[in-house]
């Protein structure tokens, strides 16, 4: 067998440098807005429809997209609007033609120019309630045929797989929980205190029992982040501390809060009290699968580098501590400031 | 009622991180000839294997630097498929060549596709984020292939990766017949 390699020092010293600054420079250019707008279509009467168009705000600044009807769709009633502290709300009651909204297409013009994707909600008369994601490759929505309950499931399920693989604060915290973790069945433990404390908290939330602001909590999960910086730079050193021993309970605490996040993401999508639990469940469903397929990702890469056996000399170990330690840092600052902002 | 919209392709939502990940993601003929360089490399050794995953993502986040500085080149698509063909070829043919070889392939493929990916940039903001994202995958990728065909053990699995470095030849040959039409 041949022999590792080891990279020499100042290589070392340099990729660690790279790392550094680029983490710094990245820190700043995954803060994007991406909250979706949203538009729900309730059913009042026959080819009558309340219509509530959300979009979100993003430092003051209204997303400019604008919803098109078609022209044999006319307003009942003149949009009212509401500003709330993140987003700007339109109401308007819309009548259409003897086809109702079948066949036609909504637009949503500017769309394409944002990040920004479209959850549309359509409640019919007869019960029926179909969701659906917008994204910017494909501005419209064109209203066909219905759709089984399973393609509403779908819905769900992939925004909890988008929330947790777009949440970077999330997953990088368990990729932190990766390196604190020194053998197989604490990996498990720890990943699945995760999951169960997330899943508690979800629920509570999006059920309504709990409800914690949303500046506080992202700060204090930004926190989570950062406390695990430091706790790998330990492990890297050989020394141990209560997290090192027992890193399941830590993972369950933070799970705790994150699990309040994911339900922000949840709720944003301006859910009704009805869909809630079917909603839930499917989300979290998507969380966790998003969830597995990453610490499956990041658990392979490890040992298909053991395989090709590079082995990194002991400086740059230290590179997961440092993306976790900065970032975490940067977003702990970043959302105290927003929240002193928001105080003052 | 609401039926899907189709799927994004390089305007991802997630950031341009995210975007340069989904845009190698959903550029095929970016990701075969890597796919190619991984089985090579690992058919041919450890060393190899090494060579290749160090090498290729240095090149491409180099190289896409200078290619978001000078743009994109107006080069023919038979010159596109040479990544295809020699490297598929070198894969199927399983042939034996020096560490230092394989390397230089792997800083080769890494400033040409590196070049290609970063001058799609030249005019963006958000060029640099999305280079690197791109290169994690590069990076994931090269290390998956090369380390899962390193570990192939069975004379079956050394046959079935050489299977598709031919299919990968083919694609090339395929794509340098279009583009000499």
């Amino acid at each position: 067998m041949s022999a590792q390699l080891t990279l020499p020092m100042s290589l070392c010293r340099l990729l660690l440098g790279a790392v550094v600054a680029a983490v710094a420079f990245v820190s700043g250019a995954v803060a994007h807005e991406i909250r979706p707008a949203y538009l729900q279509i309730d059913e009042m009467a026959a080819n009558r429809y309340k219509v509530v168009w959300r979009t979100p705000m993003l430092s003051g600044m209204r997303l400019p997209i604008v919803l098109r009807f078609p022209e044999s769709v006319r307003n009942v009633t003149e949009p009212a609007e509401r500003d709330l502290p993140d987003s700007l709300v339109q109401t308007r009651v819309i009548e259409t033609d003897g086809a109702g909204l079948a066949g036609k297409r909504v637009e949503f013009v500017g769309l394409q120019a944002t990040i920004t994707d479209v959850l549309v909600r359509v409640h019919l008369l007869d019960g029926t309630v179909e969701m659906t994601m917008i994204h910017p490759s494909q501005p419209w929505i064109d209203f066909a045929a219905t759709r089984s309950p399973l393609a509403a499931a779908r819905v769900y399920f992939v925004s909890g797989f988008q929330h947790i693989l777009l949440g970077i604060d999330h997953l990088l915290f368990v990729f932190g929980l990766l390196f604190i973790v020194r053998s197989r069945w604490m990996l498990v433990k720890t990943i699945t205190a995760f999951t169960v404390a997330h899943s508690i908290t979800l629920a509570a939330a999006t059920l309504g029992k709990v409800e914690i602001p949303a500046l506080p909590l992202n700060a204090m999960i930004a926190l989570s982040t950062l406390f695990l910086g430091p706790e790998i730079v330990r492990v890297w050193r050989g020394q141990t501390s209560f997290t090192i021993r027992h890193p399941w309970i830590v993972s369950f605490a933070f799970g705790l809060l994150h699990g309040f996040g994911f339900a922000s993401g949840l709720t944003a999508l301006g859910l009704p009290q009805g869909d809630i639990p079917f909603a839930l469940l499917m989300f979290n469903l998507g969380v966790e699968a998003g969830q597995l397929v990453f610490v499956g990702l990041i658990v392979l890469l490890i040992a298909a580098l053991k395989s090709i056996e590079i082995r990194l000399p002991r400086g740059l170990e230290l590179m997961p501590a440092y993306v976790v330690g900065i970032l975490g840092a940067y977003w702990t600052i970043d959302r105290i400031a927003a929240m002193l902002g928001g105080a003052a | 009622m609401p039926v899907d919209a189709s799927a994004h392709l390089v305007n991802t939502g997630l950031g341009p991180i995210y975007d340069g990940i989904v845009h190698f993601a959903m550029s095929p003929e970016a990701i075969l000839p890597i796919v190619a360089l991984g089985i090579f490399a690992g058919l041919r050794g450890l060393n190899h294997a090494r060579a290749s995953v160090l090498i290729l993502p240095v090149a491409w986040v180099a190289f896409g630097l200078v290619g978001m500085l000078f743009g994109p080149l107006a080069l023919n698509p038979a010159i596109e498929s040479l990544p295809l063909l020699i490297l598929g070829a070198l894969a199927a043919a399983d042939i034996r060549m020096p560490a230092w070889g394989t390397g230089s392939l792997a800083l080769l493929l890494g400033a040409f596709e590196g070049y290609n990916f970063g001058s799609a940039y030249s005019a963006a903001r958000d060029g640099f984020p999305a280079l690197t994202g791109s290169a994690g995958l590069v990076f994931v990728l090269i290390a998956f292939v090369s380390a899962a065909v390193l570990k192939a053990k069975w004379d079956w699995t050394r046959i079935a990766v050489r299977v598709v470095g031919s299919w990968t030849a083919a694609s090339g040959m395929l794509l340098l017949g279009w583009g000499l039409r």
